[in-house]
């Protein structure tokens, strides 16, 4: 029987990083040249008084582990009742029918074109969203956004309020390392990372065509997002949370303005 | 009954129809008709490669398929390789499929891969119950540049890194059928509705209509939707390369129609180089030098 590796940092996880806003999720292990990166695969449950929101759903692989953080979560409720697929790739969408399984009051938002094709027993618990509908958990929303950067033409982006949270799905990721303890840290625990440089490695992976392109106008429009709409905290499904915007964003901006001199 | 030898004994398509409704994003939102999502199957002497595994719709009949074509069968190895590792067309039937007949080998983008086909609620991959999904061997297929399969004369399926991509992808080429595998590209020729879905979905020069508007629609509506304006330079100039050095008859995708013989296969490579010198970047974003090391 084949098994799979070891788990990676689900000994820091869950984190709340702000008030009723959790991380979850694992890191996927990535050899890139002569580097094992680390790329995490984040998920985050947005908890208001009423229900609580998933924000992407893992690979399935991970489900032990992210089971084991939801439930820790939420053993004194609210009840898991949505589940916002950014996009249909595995590690955005991957556990989605074990997640509707477990919390048979759950639906899957979001573009749900394809899966009625992925998964047909399930298809009547996905209900489409589009940007500009809104969530309420009671006392918590989660609104879906344009992407700035996206990975297929179905993605979405998210606002969680009233942390004032950006869900960047694919957009604002970069690589960590495990070996130096980063798993399960904020950007802003980790000063020595950099993030410039890690971004480029899931270019390569995740957003080859950034490459090909003029990201400035991309810069811009993510500079303008942060700024109207008084965002605070920007979490990605492949980066680590970002808290200190001033700080970290502009790294980030940095990254994408060189996107054309990463991909290989 | 889907599945189609496009060589007999050495390459077969299975082929089953969904609608193209504008539930699909694989296609653009106006179009309508049906298309194939085809499965391959490379036979050699002692071991069978399937190119990834259907959607879950089609679960039965892929299956059905691979029992009627034997595969495993007869001493030999079963392998599966995906082309898209992270996304669901290539993965959808994998465990049903592993606890049907049992892999030997499989290649994808992570060791992890074989997990990810774990997605099924009804039938959990559970180790803590005894369950498996057999003992393949696992290689990267990101850092392979070919899969040999075995025989008493080796057969090579070459490893492709297509420089037209959306998320990590690879292509096949197999010199014995002059077959290229595409994935994701050359995914533009569907039918009209109506049409039967358990027909032959090779497009030959005589039934062919495609045209430059189509291919340009079709890229711009759905995964290729970033050519415009985007530096394309190295993009063409592998292409070309590809296309000039290697004998190909047939572009076989995973969605879309199959294009069946060499006049096809130029005139839709002509016609996306069209679509792609129209939309791409006049002057390089980088270095000139750089796309040519790459073509």
């Amino acid at each position: 029987m084949i098994e799979r590796p070891p788990q990676f940092n689900a000994s820091r996880l869950p984190r709340e990083v702000a008030p009723g806003l959790f991380w979850l999720g694992e890191c996927l292990v990535l050899p890139y040249k002569d580097l094992v990166l680390h790329s995490s695969t984040s998920v985050y449950l947005l908890k208001g008084e009423d229900a609580a929101l998933l924000v992407d759903c893992a690979f399935p692989s991970d489900r032990p582990s992210l089971y084991a953080q939801l439930d820790s979560i939420l053993a004194d409720g609210p009840e898991l009742r949505y589940l916002f697929l950014s996009h249909q790739e595995v590690p955005h969408a991957g556990a989605v029918g074990h997640l509707l399984d477990r919390y048979p009051n759950a639906i899957a938002i979001g573009d749900i074109r394809d899966y009625h094709l992925y998964f047909p027993d399930l298809a009547e618990r996905f209900e489409q969203r589009r940007p500009g509908d809104v969530i309420d958990l009671g006392g918590t929303s989660f609104e879906l956004v344009e992407p700035v950067v996206e990975d297929l033409l179905t993605t979405s982006w998210g606002i969680g309020t009233p942390q004032n949270a950006l869900f960047s799905v694919d957009g604002v990721s970069f690589g960590h390392m495990h070996e130096a303890g980063h798993c399960g840290m904020t950007a802003s625990e980790l000063p020595e990372l950099d993030i410039t440089q890690m971004g480029s490695y899931v270019i390569h992976f995740a957003l080859p065509w950034m490459g090909r392109v003029d990201t400035a106008p991309y810069v811009t429009a993510l500079e303008r997002l942060i700024r109207e709409r008084e965002i605070e905290v920007v979490l990605s499904t492949h980066g680590l949370p970002i808290t200190d915007l001033a700080e970290t964003m502009p790294k980030i901006y940095e990254g994408m303005r060189h996107a054309h001199e990463f991909i290989a | 009954m889907s599945v189609v030898p496009l060589v007999e004994d050495k390459l077969y398509a299975l082929s089953n129809a969904y609608a193209v409704d504008g539930r699909v994003s694989w296609h653009p939102p106006g179009a309508r008709g049906v298309a194939p999502m085809t499965v391959y199957l490379f036979r050699a002497e002692q071991e069978d490669l399937l190119v990834d595994t259907g959607l879950s719709v089609h679960r039965e009949q892929v299956l059905a398929d691979l029992s009627e074509l034997g595969a495993g069968d007869q001493g030999r190895d079963f392998s599966l390789v995906t082309l898209r590792s992270g996304e669901f067309d290539s993965i959808c039937n994998l465990a049903p499929i592993a606890r049907t007949i049992p892999l030997s080998h499989v290649y994808s983008f992570h060791p992890d891969g074989i997990f990810w086909g774990d997605m099924h609620p009804a039938e959990p991959f559970d180790p803590s119950q005894g369950d498996s999904l057999g003992t393949p061997e696992r290689s990267n297929v990101a850092t392979a540049s070919e899969i040999v399969l075995r025989g008493s004369a080796a057969r090579q399926i070459r490893v492709l890194k297509p420089e037209l991509r959306l998320l990590y992808t690879n292509w096949l080429y197999d010199e014995a059928t002059r077959t290229l595998l595409t994935s994701d590209s050359f995914t533009w020729v569907i039918r009209p509705e109506g049409a039967a879905a358990d027909r032959d979905w090779r497009v030959s020069a005589e039934h062919d209509r495609t045209t430059v508007e189509d291919i340009r629609e079709h890229l711009l509506q759905t995964r290729f939707w970033w050519i415009a304006d985007a530096d394309l330079f190295d993009v063409r100039a592998q292409l070309e390369s590809i296309f000039d050095s290697l004998a190909i008859d047939r572009i076989a995708p995973s969605f879309g129609c199959i294009l069946e013989g060499r006049e096809v296969v130029e005139h839709h490579v002509q016609m996306l180089d069209a679509v792609l010198a129209e939309q791409g970047r006049k002057t390089p974003l980088r270095p000139a030098d750089a796309g040519a090391q790459r073509a």
